[in-house]
């Protein structure tokens, strides 16, 4: 019996603006602040179901700001759990899916991008974008045939889209089919008929190897316009492409004419330095390495090609420094090697012999790469890899995430941001926690107040709510740790110091009870109070104070029924089971029926092993009150062992439809189920009690037993060793 | 000239002396109702309630409790009027959804699905409105809408059993048994022993012949609800389709005892009869069978046999064709919908 607080009722958080972000990131919270307005608003207009589809609304804006906040700080784990929440948060999904694609994309993992982008582009198939994206995810993952049937299909419902056809060209240049990818070029001329278009083809026709078409595209643009950027740059790539050091010094000339249109040019300065090193011309080299190393993020070939000048130029001294940098930047096996080799080399020069020997044996490691002659090395050098420095070549997914205007954050705006973010939305799980709660829905309110206090611990009344309605749910166990940090944060709340003191009673934990109880005010004035605490004293071992509580209890109620049942307990409790006997029949006699007198004798006679007895007083107890589970679930037991397992079985059924959480009766349940042969009906119900109780040793071995009745050996001895685990545990902890 | 225009614009602003004494009546009795309604004078505030409409248009939450107690009274017309006149002048959602379950139990369907498409439209992540659309949906067998309804359901409400549930019935409703499957068991999951949702297993699984697990799931369920027919015949059928005809006829029966036009039951009949090639006996039970679950394209199947059997060729054609176009119609049906509202997978379960 557990004297219950009347539940306490849960309120809605309205809040001022909380640091609104709008200074930091103006615009970028707007729909997120507006649908928590507009749930605001409805609650207040009491349309409860308007404000909660307000509230979903807000969490899917919340966690696609969050995932994109992670991703854009490149925590991709983060940003896939953020997208995965956003796409269970409301009924639109699209933009979490995609979202999610795009990370999982990144992260290299392409067959689930393909397969989430398949299913964004079957649900809406009118998203050229989402087509886009997927069309880039089959790329990624090998499948560039799929990948331009799915522009063909995104450009047939879109067919004026110029992006689109820009990407079916540039897929029909990855089928080696350039003819076709002409004709559609030709389309995105004729509706942006402009020198830079021009350059886009030509880079692009360039990227894939169609030097001659590149040229003529960029010759092309340069007439339109002389002036017209990054046209002399890609020819000056393209010379070198196709011919290496051949045609190296057309190749200089062209980034010599990209210069002058933009003298600070860093990714300009860099071709042309390391095409002068090539061409041995390494003075003039110096300035513009120097200033390409001056970009942000560093470039390893700045500084690699920095130093092989420098050494060409006798400085060892500054080539060793160049060159250590290059090396702590470069990622590619191609420029390691050549680096080591290179620092070699510098590090003889000054008589570093031992230093030497051992950058010599690195580049050892990397020796295909002095296999190659000066064309092919100086070609992979300016086709990819470390610092290649070509913003412009961007696919859908890198471009999906560069146009995020987060990106454009500096890191501390970041981190406001995502603060304001994680704020609103605890405050939104919060609301609809409260909103579950006051429809009388305990565990989906849990549910919502339990992410709401994972997401901000701290929120204002998150804890508080979350073990109110823990409690209200009779979860006592999980109510313990947000009641305390409640009561913690608010002393004074005598409401939430009882529900604690209660949690702790209904969880063995008497001590805190009392210690809880004790000095409360509320006590002496609250009967039920009193029989808490009379209770938690006589189960903490204090049965002297406790029969003074009932006592007094008793001389200032009367003689009740109802005081001399709990009087009993705790005489029971106690081990007194004479006075306890006493006690209660004298309740009963006060009050026939009186609630859980009989059912107390009969766990009393189950005790004493009197099973005839408990029989009987359980089922009076019942008669009176059907509803008692408890008293059910021990006649079941009473039952079990008096050899009616059949009976026994009926009555566990019916504590299981009225709680299908209950441990006790999934276990006696399963345990008779395998005891009659039903091993697969058994493990059922033991896996359930399992679940809800980890920790039961019985359980485990009955499961273990299920287990090993049905062949499954593995599973009966991971079973048996929790079993014994248990046991041991046990044993060590028990004095 | 300035200062006129401000006039001017003052008055359009300003309601007039009268118009302001009679609106500051109003607003006593209605803070007189709201207060009745607080103490829950219910009678009291239906008086007044039913004067103040009468005397001019009531604002939100008192037209909304004014119709709340004519329903309570019974008196649906008046209370109908006053939710059409949330809905219309506010966007009201309760009084949208109050409205469709009206339509609902007077078993209009369409106008109750209409109702909530207008509620989706003003709230479309609301839990409830989606529940209800599926809860009507599955009531006048329309799965279609029920699944749309029921696919955002189970995923933003993942831990609710109960839509992945309804999200079962609907798939079976469909036809889709192997979605179905995969639905009632991730609701088992949720919430073990609960007997409609083992029943729904057992018929998912007897329909796709895993009547080994369909007769583990049903006999849960009977332990659970022993007199439960539903549950009876289809125990039956999976006996059947394990070949433990005594046992099935025995159950089929005991159903059929107690509702002689029971599907499921004639079916089993039907089914046990073909097994003992008592040919004629099978096609009445067939027939029967089929008169109870029209939509049914294994009862057509077996139809066709037992005419064939019988030599009937012109009827054993005609439920040929029968179960053929179930079957098609339940690939079309299905092909649709898997696209529209399978899960693509971002909540982990």
């Amino acid at each position: 019996m557990t004297p219950r607080v009347t539940s306490v009722a849960l309120v809605i958080f309205f809040l001022a603006d909380p640091a609104s972000p709008g200074e930091v990131a103006p615009g970028l919270s707007a729909v997120l602040d507006r649908a928590v307005a507009a749930a605001e608003t409805s609650l207040r207009e009491g349309e409860r179901e308007v404000a909660e589809s307000f509230y979903r609304s807000a969490l899917l804006e919340g966690w696609l700001l969050e995932g994109s906040l992670e991703a854009a700080a490149g925590r991709l784990d983060a940003a896939r759990d953020a997208f995965r929440q956003a796409s269970s948060s409301a009924v639109e999904t699209q933009r979490a899916l995609q979202a999610l694609a795009v990370v999982e994309l990144r992260s290299g993992n392409k067959a689930e991008a393909v397969r989430l982008l398949t299913r964004v582009v079957a649900q809406a198939p009118r998203d050229s974008g989402a087509r886009l994206l997927l069309a880039d995810a089959l790329v990624e993952s090998g499948q560039p045939q799929q990948a331009v049937q799915e522009l063909e299909e995104a450009r047939a419902i879109a067919p004026d889209d110029l992006e689109l056809t820009f990407v079916l060209a540039t897929g029909y240049l990855r089928l080696k089919k350039p003819e076709v990818a002409e004709r559609l070029f030709a389309k995105v001329l004729e509706g942006r008929p402009i020198p830079q278009t021009r350059v886009l083809i030509g880079r692009t026709y360039r990227d894939f190897g169609e030097y001659e078409r590149a040229r003529v595209e960029l010759r092309a643009a340069l007439k339109q316009d002389p002036t017209v950027r990054r046209a002399h740059y890609h020819l000056g790539m393209l010379a070198v492409l196709d011919e290496g050091v051949v045609r190296l010094e057309e190749a200089i000339g062209e980034f010599q004419a990209e210069l002058k249109l933009e003298p600070r040019d860093l990714v300009t300065s860099l071709r042309l330095g390391m095409a002068l090193v090539e061409a041995q011309r390494h003075a003039e080299a110096l300035p513009h390495l120097e200033l390409a190393t001056s970009a942000d993020p560093p470039p390893a070939d700045a500084f690699l090609y920095l130093g092989r000048a420098r050494l060409a130029m006798d400085q060892p001294q500054e080539a060793v420094a160049a060159l250590e940098r290059g090396l702590e930047l470069a990622k590619s096996e191609l420029r390691i090697g050549s680096g080591h080799y290179q620092l070699g080399l510098a590090l003889r020069r000054l008589g570093r012999h031992d230093e030497a020997a051992r950058h010599f044996s690195e580049a050892e490691r990397y020796s295909t790469e002095r296999a190659l002659n000066a064309r092919e090395r100086l070609a992979r050098y300016l086709s990819g890899g470390d610092g290649d420095g070509d913003a412009e070549r961007k696919s859908a997914v890198s471009a999906a995430l560069a146009a995020s205007p987060l990106s454009a954050l500096a890191p501390d705006e970041r981190d406001r941001l995502r603060r304001y973010v994680t704020n609103t939305l605890a405050r939104s799980y919060v609301n609809l926690g409260v909103m579950h709660a006051q429809a009388e829905r305990p565990a989906r309110a849990v549910d919502f107040l339990e992410q709401a206090a994972r997401l901000v611990p701290d929120f204002p009344q998150v804890q508080y709510s979350l073990g109110v309605t823990r409690f209200n749910a009779q979860r006592f166990e999980a109510a313990i740790e947000p009641l305390s940090r409640a009561l913690a944060e608010s002393p004074e709340n005598a409401d939430l110091r009882h529900m604690l003191a209660m949690s702790y009673l209904n969880t063995s934990a008497y001590q805190n009870a009392v210690d809880l109880l004790q000095d409360d005010r509320a006590r002496a004035a609250s009967p039920p109070l009193q029989v808490a605490y009379g209770l938690a004293l006589v189960r903490s071992g204090r049965a002297q104070e406790a029969q003074r509580v009932f006592s007094r209890l008793l001389a200032e109620h009367g003689d009740s029924a109802e005081l001399g049942v709990f009087l009993g307990q705790a005489y029971a409790q106690q081990g007194d089971y004479e006075s306890a006997v006493r006690s209660l029949l004298h309740a009963l006699e006060l009050q026939p029926g009186v609630a859980e007198a009989s059912s107390s004798l009969g766990v009393i006679y189950l005790k004493q092993g009197r099973l005839a007895e408990a029989e009987a007083a359980l089922r009076a107890e019942l008669q009176a009150h059907p509803d008692d589970q408890r008293a059910r679930q021990n006649l079941a037991n009473v039952l079990e062992l008096a050899g009616k397992p059949e009976e026994a079985l009926s009555h566990l059924r019916t504590v299981l439809k009225a709680g299908p959480d209950s441990v006790d009766a999934r276990y006696l349940l399963g345990k008779i189920l395998l005891a009659q042969g039903n091993a697969a009906d058994a493990v059922i119900h033991l896996e359930a009690a399992a679940q809800q109780a980890p920790e039961d040793s019985n359980v485990r071995y009955q499961l273990g037993q299920a287990y090993q009745k049905l062949g499954r050996p593995d599973e009966a001895q991971r079973q048996f060793d929790a079993f014994r685990a248990l046991k041991d545990k046990r044993r060590s902890t028990t004095p | 000239m300035r200062r006129a225009s401000v006039l001017v614009g003052l008055m359009a602003v300003l309601p007039t002396q009268a118009q302001t004494t009679a609106a500051t009546g109003r607003d006593v009795r209605h803070e007189r109702v709201r207060r009745q309604l607080a103490d829950k004078h219910d009678a009291e505030a239906l008086a007044e309630l039913r004067e103040a409409a009468a005397a001019g248009a009531l604002p939100r939450d008192l037209a909304l409790a004014l119709a709340r107690l004519e329903l309570a009274a019974g008196h649906l017309e008046p209370a109908e009027q006053q939710l059409r006149y949330a809905a219309e002048r506010f966007g009201s959602v309760q009084a949208l959804l109050q409205l469709a379950r009206l339509d609902a139990s007077r078993r209009d369907t369409g106008a109750a699905l209409e109702t909530l498409r207008r509620a989706l439209e003003i709230a479309p992540n609301s839990e409830e409105v989606l529940s209800l659309q599926a809860q009507v949906a599955l009531a006048g067998r329309s799965p279609v809408p029920a699944i749309r309804a029921l696919e955002p359901l189970t995923r933003m409400c993942a831990s609710v059993a109960h839509y992945h549930y309804l999200q079962g019935v609907s798939w079976m409703q469909l036809g889709d048994m192997p979605t179905a499957i995969e639905s009632l068991r991730e609701a088992d999951r949720l919430e073990p022993s609960r007997p409609l949702t083992l029943i729904g297993l057992g018929l998912a699984l007897n329909n796709r012949k895993l009547h080994d697990e369909a007769r583990t799931a049903l006999r849960r369920a009977l332990e659970l609800e022993p007199d439960n027919l539903e549950a009876i015949a289809a125990l039956a059928e999976a006996n059947a389709g394990l070949g433990e005809l005594q046992e099935a006829e025995a159950l089929a029966l005991r159903v059929l005892e107690r509702d002689g036009s029971h599907a499921t039951a004639n079916l089993v009949m039907g089914m046990v009869r073909m097994k003992q090639e008592r040919h004629a006996e099978a096609r009445v039970a067939l027939e029967k069978a089929a008169e109870g679950d029209p939509a049914s394209s294994k009862v057509h199947y077996l139809l066709s046999l037992a005419c064939a059997r019988l030599g009937d060729q012109v009827a054993s054609e005609a439920h040929l064709e029968l179960y053929k176009k179930r079957l098609k119609e339940i690939e079309e049906r299905v092909t649709q919908l898997r696209n529209e509202t399978r899960p693509a997978g971002g909540m982990q379960r």
